[in-house]
């Protein structure tokens, strides 16, 4: 039976009674530091046993004495437990009050003492120097800072880049700027049809204007480049536009029209606009590119616009022999034409026209 | 958990645990391996991680790692609590810390695990009854064997020393 405060009263004259059991004894200890009121009923009713109690003679009556309840609660009689005690008081499971009896207990008895004492030695001490090593290659770091680092790098590469070459190409002179077109001495009505790749953005300077160099072409082909010098543009905007400059097929040059010698020499793409036939990524860069580009022309964009044709009027024959021949690698046309790819080639000459 | 709790974990635990699991198992390269698949799982789960319960997180993800790598090692017994405890020692001994360790290589694994959870790291029983998946009750009997056990074993020494 547990002990409550609605049953305490027979523990309390079972106590009286001393019949309670050891274990029974360590419970009503328990009961009473929870309830101090009834451990003074208790006291009181020790008292009133003691005069109520007429054999007893003086020396065997009976008091509460809670110091001699504990020590008989903790403590078996033949200390069976001690062990247990010792470890308990290690670890820290003892009271105050059954701490005090167990050292005092233990002082008073040299062979308990020894026990008592080795089994202080049992708590292990975690050795401090012992450290897992490279602690940071568990950390984590922010590597989405690396990322933006070389973001940012890249950015500012570029954005350099572009500041000297748009100064560069401040500083040298429409003779020195030079660029290569493809030509050969007969007509380009006999040749394949063949278009060029042109990035203005990349194009080779050369400070030997109009030089003409021969180039081996993918068909065995034996053309010369003849360079003409363009001036760089200014306008971001602009220079954004002609980089998207791509293609324009061979058809766009008859005899008739590839007068080179009526060709701005400062601007390869002026030579096609005589023709009306530039190859821009749409309308909207023809006309900024050459807002920009006769900028102080009286040009009729409206005139060119209307040379303009949809790419769905294009036929498949006047890509098929497509030859790539960038303006800034004129020297190896071939090697840049087989890493494109076709399909995505016709798309890049949107806005196109052919000359049928 | 943030990145930063997440590496504050790093700097307070890793040590801690290293020794835990390097003290039960006497193998460096493979206690490196258990504490660095521990914070590994930690990251993963980083999200449903609560900072407040990090340490509780890293020694059972540790010693769990370790109880696997403890089956799979032919050479290490397995949980066997009634495990023989051999008090043979032929060693010298200078200072009853050596004979305490020496002492400590001779429990039964899970009350090793035990002893050094609660000495080392001053876990309560209920933390170490979570650890290591046992009930209080459980981790109170392991944690008085072993006591008994090393009391033995340093009262025999003393004897020799």
């Amino acid at each position: 039976m547990n002990i409550t405060r609605d049953t305490y009263e027979s523990y309390f004259i079972d106590y009286l009674d001393q019949n309670l059991t050891d274990k029974q004894l360590r419970t009503l200890v328990d009961f009473l530091d929870q309830n101090p009121d009834l451990e003074l009923e208790l006291k009181e009713m020790t008292s009133f046993s003691k005069q109520q109690n007429t054999i007893q003679t003086e020396d065997q009556a009976f008091e509460f004495d809670k110091t001699a309840l504990i020590k008989s609660s903790i403590f078996d009689e033949d200390l069976s437990n001690f062990d247990e005690l010792c470890i308990s008081f290690y670890e820290g499971l003892l009271n105050d009050k059954e701490e005090q009896y167990l050292l005092e207990l233990t002082d008073s008895r040299s062979e308990l003492l020894n026990t008592f004492e080795t089994y202080g030695h049992t708590q292990a001490k975690a050795n401090l120097s012992i450290t897992f090593p490279n602690k940071n290659s568990l950390k984590q770091h922010k590597k989405i800072a690396l990322h933006q680092y070389f973001s940012y790098a890249a950015s500012l590469i570029f954005v350099l880049g572009f500041i000297f070459y748009i100064q560069d190409g401040n500083q040298l002179s429409s003779e020195e700027n030079t660029v290569q077109f493809a030509n050969n001495n007969t007509s380009y009505m006999d040749y394949p049809k063949v278009s060029f790749f042109e990035e203005k953005a990349q194009i080779t300077l050369s400070k030997e204007p109009f030089k003409k160099k021969p180039v081996e072409t993918k068909n065995n082909i034996k053309t010369e480049v003849i360079e003409s010098s363009i001036a760089p543009i200014e306008d971001e905007q602009v220079n954004k536009a002609i980089r998207k400059i791509i293609t324009i097929p061979a058809d766009y040059f008859n005899t008739e029209d590839n007068n080179l010698e009526d060709t701005d020499p400062y601007d390869n793409s002026i030579y096609y606009s005589r023709k009306g036939k530039l190859a821009y990524n749409s309308l909207t860069d023809l006309e900024k590119h050459l807002a920009k580009v006769f900028k102080d022309k009286k040009i009729d964009k409206s005139s060119i616009r209307s040379e303009m044709l949809p790419i769905e009027q294009l036929k498949k024959n006047d890509i098929k022999t497509f030859e790539i021949n960038p303006l800034n690698n004129y020297n190896n046309p071939i090697q840049l034409a087989t890493s494109i790819d076709p399909n995505l080639f016709q798309k890049r000459i949107l806005g196109s026209q052919p000359i049928k | 958990m943030t990145a930063k709790e997440y590496n504050t974990s790093v700097e307070t635990y890793a040590d801690g645990v290293y020794r835990f699991i390097l003290k039960n198992i006497r193998d460096e390269d493979k206690a490196k391996d258990i504490v660095q698949d521990t914070f590994e799982k930690l990251w993963i789960k980083a999200e449903t991680v609560t900072y407040t319960k990090v340490k509780s997180y890293i020694f059972t993800s540790a010693y769990h790692t370790m109880i696997d790598y403890i089956r799979k090692d032919k050479r290490q017994s397995m949980m066997d609590d009634s495990a023989e405890l051999k008090h043979a020692h032929d060693k010298q001994y200078t200072d009853l810390s050596e004979v305490l360790q020496e002492a400590l290589e001779q429990l039964p694994p899970i009350q090793k695990s035990v002893i050094l959870l609660r000495d080392y790291e001053g876990y309560s029983y209920k933390e170490i009854a979570d650890t290591t998946e046992l009930n209080e009750s459980q981790v109170k009997v392991y944690i008085f064997r072993a006591r008994k056990f090393l009391k033995n074993y340093i009262g025999t020494i003393e004897a020799v020393i």
